[in-house]
């Protein structure tokens, strides 16, 4: 079936609508799984479905579906709703964006890589595992996904463009009588063959991982601490980030004054940036709604410089899309969610940021963390900084924040600007989850965080 | 050669919810379906996404280049099932009791902002094998989760009401959250010490056990519950289940995905450490039978873990349980941290209220709450519920925790 054809023969503006659009999502990904060093699952599998918008006297009606034998059909059935009344039409409508098409992956996606050599990737990570006689149950996984999205709307946009990301995993439980740490090496690539390099950095992390079982538990309070980048990452995503989704916003006319644009929110050396145009798993050149991707700064220099918006927010804020509406797949509609998050390069080197951080916490990686206004960050290895260096192993359950206090509270940032991507996981909003996103910024120095 | 086929359709209709208006109505009908070949020892597994014959699905588990997994189990022959628990009126029916409680509730309570989602979904799953008779089990049910906060808050969420259920009746949704709206607008201050604390939701506590249920990390000594079985660990008030076909939480599978048949497992009864959950492989593994644990979706193999971690209730409802206690701390929001390997449990309290004598006085700044599982629910437990707050029906917990203010 030509995908592209099928769109482009619809003839969209004729459907008895204000506004439509047709999404395709073809869908091809791979999981391999070992527990215990047994393989307990190989499996790839496809699936190309179609998510369908109709907008109609300012409601919108949706339909998700595998069925392309009569899509017209579809959205003429979805027009002919009524049931949710009149609701708020758009100030005005989206326009042509014209067309984009970027099928970059051509055959060097995970389609042209046999199951056999994926399972074969992952029996040599996981017997790397055992390097470590503290480990006594183990789970290791290999992922990849390869994804065509072809779009078209009744305005004449048109979109077509491919994505595929890679990833390996190890998650270890260790044990030594009483004392239990769970640990996980997890690495990303964009291609098979750069998968095949994370050998060494897997041994390291599982044999470094037994400090962390005598590790004492934090005293609960207030400390200084440095965020590695990959934290710095998910700081930003989960305070600053969803806060700066416009659709917390929408229905709520004093929002627009709380987010000020303008309003001092950090200090000069901070900036704040989403876009979709990087590389990684963040990677949205055009969004689900058929904007293509901006470099957002949400924080510019330390003032409130914008937020990020899906065209319904954009409209209803009067400001211009960026880029943002995206859905995990077909399943679902496009909302406002981030795509590569990040605080843009420091100057401070490393050596001084230990030497301000002293007698502070360093916090190395994470297993998860949660947005809001009070966001939290749950330590996965942590480390009390002594003689300006990393040196004891400490545990705690969870750090937290209020969003506005800890940007003010940032007193120094790093010149080791990384950008972290997963192919495991990802960010979860509403009903859909996951979504791979990335993340990331150089290590920064925060003061008067709760760790608990 | 032996196969089997796991079928799951699911028809849903969803309703968004946006800046106190419904803006959106979604409606997919979507059917994922999973095949299984058992070959030389090994199973070979295809998956597909829509309309596929089972003929056609059966040929794509068998195609050269599959990779098939060791297996040394003998397969189930279970009896045949077919379970169906439909919702008392028609979707078109709930929609419109829906429509009508949103316009309720937001013009009651219109100086707040409201958002949230309801969905209406009928599942239908099913197994097929010729080593097994027919599997089916089906049923309706309603999730309706809502969302406030207050105009300019520049929280996520200041609380929210839910329910669950088969039910299209709103009637006790709004009024199971008064409490804790009527105290919405005042402050409360409170002090870092020891006190009651009523956690409206738990489900801290069943991420923990799924995480240490697992039948290798059990066995093999890396879990807290390593060697503890037959042990008392709680208060004789806590009986833990794993629940089966349990309609009222929208949990309709009767059945694995190894087409075992599932019943409700005792984890922990009066508070003894008293089961572990086990699929196929791990029963076989470690000489226990299966408890209908192997769980699988369409696309991935089997992972042995808990279905619906459910907490047995008391006999007291919330609201009265608070009327005797001269200050307690009620959290309605608190996530970010939880229960680690060592049980030792921290949270920070998004949204938080001090009630005195049963009577809401006001929301607390940003504070912590921090104790051992343990001790929450034996030493330190007050009582539990009769009734839910929550989506899932999981009862609210009385229990005594360290409460650290910011």
């Amino acid at each position: 079936m030509d995908i592209k054809a099928l769109l482009q023969n619809l003839d969209l503006k004729s459907i008895p609508c204000e506004y439509c659009d047709v999404r395709v999502e073809e869908t091809f990904e791979t999981k391999v799984q070992f527990l215990n060093h047994e393989m307990t699952s190989a499996l790839e599998q496809s699936s190309k479905g179609a998510f369908l918008r109709v907008k109609k006297q300012g409601q919108w009606y949706y339909s998700a579906t595998t069925d392309f034998s009569d899509l017209r059909a579809q959205l003429l059935k979805l027009a002919e709703s009524s049931i949710l009344g009149i609701g708020d039409n758009w100030q005005k409508l989206p326009g042509n964006n014209g067309t984009y098409e970027n099928l970059k992956y051509g055959k060097n996606n995970p389609t042209s890589i046999t199951l056999s050599e994926k399972v074969e990737l992952q029996k040599k990570y996981d017997q790397l595992i055992k390097a470590n006689s503290f480990v006594k149950s183990s789970s290791s996984k290999y992922v990849d996904f390869y994804k065509i999205k072809t779009y078209s709307n009744s305005e004449g946009t048109f979109f077509q463009y491919d994505f595929a990301q890679y990833g390996v995993a190890a998650v270890i439980d260790l044990a030594d009588g009483d004392k239990k740490f769970n640990d996980y090496s997890m690495h990303y690539a964009d291609s098979f063959e750069d998968l095949k390099k994370f050998e060494k950095q897997m041994v390291e992390d599982i044999e470094s991982a037994t400090q962390f079982l005598y590790a004492p538990l934090i005293e609960p309070g207030k400390y200084k601490v440095l965020l590695s980048p990959e934290v710095t990452g998910v700081f930003v995503h989960e305070s600053f980030g969803h806060m700066s989704e416009a659709d917390s916003m929408m229905g709520d006319a004093k929002a627009k004054e709380a987010w000020a644009l303008g309003k001092k929110v950090a200090a000069d050396f901070i900036s704040i940036v989403d876009s979709g145009k990087h590389d990684g798993s963040g990677y949205c050149p055009i969004d689900d709604e058929g904007y293509l991707a901006t470099k957002t700064y949400l924080v510019k220099e330390g003032l409130l410089s914008g937020r990020l918006h899906s065209y319904d927010t954009a409209d209803t804020m009067t400001e211009n899309p960026t880029g943002n509406g995206r859905a995990i797949n077909f399943e679902f509609e496009p909302i406002v969610r981030m795509t590569s998050t990040y605080i843009e390069n420091g100057s401070t080197p490393l050596a001084e940021l230990y030497k301000k951080a002293e007698g502070g916490l360093l916090i190395q990686n994470f297993s998860y963390g949660t947005g809001g206004d009070l966001f939290t960050i749950a330590p996965q290895r942590m480390y009390l900084i002594e003689d300006g260096k990393p040196k004891k192993a400490m545990r705690a359950n969870v750090m937290s924040g209020q969003l506005f206090q800890t940007l003010l509270n940032i007193e120094a940032i790093g010149n080791d600007f990384e950008l972290h991507h997963s192919a495991f996981g990802g960010c979860g909003k509403q009903m859909q989850f996951p979504l791979p996103v990335s993340d990331g910024g150089p290590t920064i120095l925060v003061k008067d965080m709760q760790v608990s | 050669m032996k196969h089997d086929i796991l079928i799951q359709e699911v028809d849903q209709t969803t309703l968004t919810l946006t800046g106190g208006k419904i803006t959106s109505l979604k409606s997919q009908k979507i059917k994922k379906s999973a095949a299984r070949i058992f070959k030389n020892q090994k199973i070979f597994t295809a998956a597909f996404t829509g309309e596929i014959s089972v003929r056609k699905l059966l040929e794509m588990a068998d195609a050269a280049g599959n990779v098939g997994v060791d297996y040394d189990y003998e397969l189930p022959s279970t009896a045949a099932i077919a379970k169906q628990s439909l919702a008392s009126e028609s979707r078109s029916t709930g929609i419109k009791r829906y429509q009508e409680f949103v316009a309720n509730v937001t013009k009651e309570y219109s100086h707040l902002n409201w958002s949230g989602h309801a969905v209406f979904s009928k599942v239908e799953n099913s197994f097929h094998s010729n080593y097994t008779q027919d599997l089916k089990s089906s049923g309706e049910s309603l999730e309706v989760g809502m969302l406030y906060k207050q105009f300019g808050s520049t929280e996520f969420a200041d609380g929210y009401i839910s329910t669950t259920g088969q039910s299209y009746d709103f009637s006790k949704t709004l009024s199971r959250a008064t409490p804790l709206l009527r105290a919405f607008d005042k402050k409360a201050t409170v002090e870092s010490k020891k006190m009651p604390v009523l956690l409206l939701d738990f489900s801290d506590l069943s991420q923990a056990l799924t995480r240490d249920l697992k039948p290798d990390k059990f066995h093999q000594g890396s879990s807290f519950l390593s060697g503890k079985m037959g042990e008392g660990l709680f208060s004789s008030q806590v009986t833990i289940l794993d629940k089966s076909y349990s309609p009222e939480d929208g949990q309709f599978t009767a059945f694995d995905g190894e087409g075992v048949a599932r019943s409700d497992l005792k984890l922990f009864e009066q508070g003894v450490f008293s089961a572990v959950p086990y699929d196929l492989r791990t029963a076989k593994k470690f000489g226990k039978k299966s408890t209908g644990n192997g769980f699988r979706s369409f696309d991935s193999g089997v992972m042995c873990k808990l279905g619906t971690c459910h907490l047995s209730s008391g006999t007291t409802p919330m609201w009265e349980m608070l009327k005797s206690i001269p200050e307690c701390l009620v959290v309605s929001m608190a996530y970010g941290g939880g229960i680690n390997e060592e049980w030792e449990y921290s949270n920070p309290v998004q949204v938080g209220f001090i009630f005195r004598n049963g009577v809401g006085v006001g929301r607390v700044p940003s504070v912590s709450i921090k104790g051992r599982l343990g001790d929450m629910l034996g030493k330190d437990l007050i009582g539990i519920s009769s009734d839910t707050y929550t989506l899932k029906s999981n009862p609210a917990i009385l229990t005594q925790l360290e409460v650290i203010a910011h």
